[in-house]
Formats: structure tokens, sequence, C-alpha cells
């Protein structure tokens, strides 16, 4: 097993008066896919967060994640960057999130996306989240997943409210001053994302 | 000749990784979306080794593996299954289904390669 993955184990839930729905609250490098009307929240700074739903049945949800900084740069298609951990476990989030969305009878050709995140938030001029929110795009482009809108980039933190029934999302910009928080949350994250050994077991089975 | 070998993915991005990693080993690759498309490969071709996921639309990887286990020309290629899944209730279930190695997503093509020279040399 390794040390750190995404993982949809230990989702925290509760109800929320205002939008009189249970709220199932991400933090990074978690994904949940939603029953019924629930909703998902969850709050950016430079990760980036991809909302995708069977958009007949309804069937959907949300991950969050961020790319390790590497030594190596990301090749302009990620693709031929598979021998690189961050790709490694940018993709794994992504089929993570998808495949649990078949699992609870979402159907692949249904699935539509919104995309959010990839703020400079822990230094205006870092490109982490440009980068995290290239790897999101590019990675839907090639599943044929096509992206119905997006929210990304700028200074400001983000919270994402996601009701994968109807695909509606509310996002709130999180003023600068607020985001210290954010930033350390952020930072725990992508030094476990760093020293991630995305190097699935191996068994031989006889 | 280059080895043959059938890839199943129902991820367009894993089928490309593979399929690169592979054709640049040296490998002949088919590839399929799913194990219903899988099965139309097996009718034409004896593959050297079966690689395969599990969570799969229309036909999974473990239903896959039963049918090609039970095809006349493919039943004695090792079979890998390259999956997100760990837990041992469902490794044991692919090895009762007939997979040979079970690797957990996300994989080095490196270690990859290196399982594929143990099993078909």
């Amino acid at each position: 097993m390794t040390s750190f993955e995404n993982s949809s184990v230990g989702v925290t839930a509760y109800y929320d008066e205002r939008f009189k729905r249970v709220v199932h609250k991400l933090l990074p490098g978690e994904y949940f896919v939603a029953i019924g009307s629930d909703m998902i929240l969850t709050v950016l700074g430079s990760c980036v967060s991809v909302c995708i739903r069977d958009y007949v049945s309804g069937i959907g949800g949300m991950n969050h994640f961020m790319l390790a900084e590497d030594t190596r740069e990301i090749k302009s298609d990620w693709i031929e960057s598979y021998d690189m951990a961050s790709t490694r476990y940018g993709s794994n989030a992504m089929e993570l999130l998808i495949n649990d969305i078949i699992k609870k009878g979402g159907k692949r050709e249904n699935l539509e996306a919104k995309v959010f995140g990839g703020a400079s938030v822990l230094d205006i001029k870092s490109t982490i989240g440009e980068k995290n929110i290239k790897f999101a795009e590019e990675y839907l482009n090639y599943e044929s997943i096509q992206v119905k809108s997006k929210d990304v980039g700028g200074i400001n933190p983000r919270k994402i409210f996601y009701i994968p029934a109807s695909g509606d999302v509310f996002v709130k910009k999180i003023d600068r001053s607020e985001s210290y928080a954010i930033v350390e949350q952020e930072n725990k994250y992508s030094k476990k994302v760093k020293e991630v050994d995305s190097d699935g077991e191996i068994f031989f089975l006889d | 000749m280059g080895k043959k070998i059938l890839f199943v993915d129902d991820s367009a991005s894993m089928r490309k990784v593979l399929g690169m990693t592979l054709k640049r080993s040296g490998y002949e690759v088919e590839t399929a979306e799913d194990g219903k498309v899988a099965l139309g490969f097996l009718d034409s071709c004896r593959f050297d080794v079966i690689i395969t996921d599990l969570n799969m639309p229309n036909m999974n990887g473990i239903e896959f593996i039963k049918a090609a286990k039970a095809h006349s020309n493919n039943k004695f290629a090792p079979i890998i299954m390259l999956t997100t899944e760990s837990s041992e209730e469902m490794r044991k279930e692919g090895q009762d289904a007939g997979a040979k190695v079970w690797i957990v997503k996300p994989f080095r093509p490196d270690k990859l390669l290196e399982v594929l020279k143990k099993v078909i040399g």
C-alpha cells in the first residue's frame, strides 16, 4: 500500500440547513461520488477539483488533487511523461473518480466535466496552479469528456459547492487575507504528495 | 516478430500510455476499450499475453478473463490485471478467474516491462 493515496474513505458529511441537503466535505487528496441530491464541497487554492457526472443519470462526483513539483517539466503531451511520479499521481486521481462513477451506475459516454481551482495562492509567481489545470484539461481531452464550464487561475482561493444530480456548481471566491489556513493545508498536502511513492504494488498470483 | 499483447482498458489515456510503452519495447499491441470489444480480437488472433483493467463498462475485467480462458485460441495466454483495485478479496477473484499477475495502478512503465519479461521471456 502506498503511504498516501487518493481516497474516498473518511470524507466527512453533515446536514446543511441553508442548502437543505447533506454536504460531503473533500480535503486535498480525496474524491467522492454522491448519491441522490447530496452536495460536495471543497476549498481550493492552487489545487484542482474536477467535477464529473453522467448528465443522464445524474451520478457524479468530485476529486481534489495537485501534481507534485518535479525536477523535470511535464512534456507538452503528458502521456509522454507518464514515467514521472506527478503525472501518474494525477492520472490516478482522475481514474479513481471516473471508476467510482461507473461502478455506481454512470455511463462513460454520458460524462461531462467542470474544472475549478489552480489559483496562485502560495506564491503569485508560482506556476503550480497552472500546471494542475493544464493536466486536468488535457486528461479530460484524452478521455473525450467535455468540459462544460470552468473557473480557474487568478490569485483568490475558491470554495466550490457541487450538486452532481443537477450539475449545478456554486463558486465563492475567498479573500486572500483569509487564505492563510488554505495555504497551510495545501503546503501540508503538497509535502505528502512529494513523498508519495506512486508506484502500485505488484502481486504474482500463483 | 515481436510478441503480441492485447491491452484492455476503458481509459483512452491509459491505452495511449501503455500502447506507447509496449511498442517502444518491441511488442506488437492491440488495444480494446472493454471486455466485449476485446473478445472480438480473440477470434482472429493468438496473443502471447493479455493485460486488462478491471472496472470497465459492458464487460468487466473478471468476466473478460473468464471468457478468454474458455477461448480455444487464447486459453493459455498469461493474463496480467492492471487496475486501481488492490483489495485481497478482488485479487482472489482475479486469481480464481485465471489472472497470473495483479498490478495496482498507478504503475511504473519500467516495472511493467520487467513483469512482462518474467511472464513471457
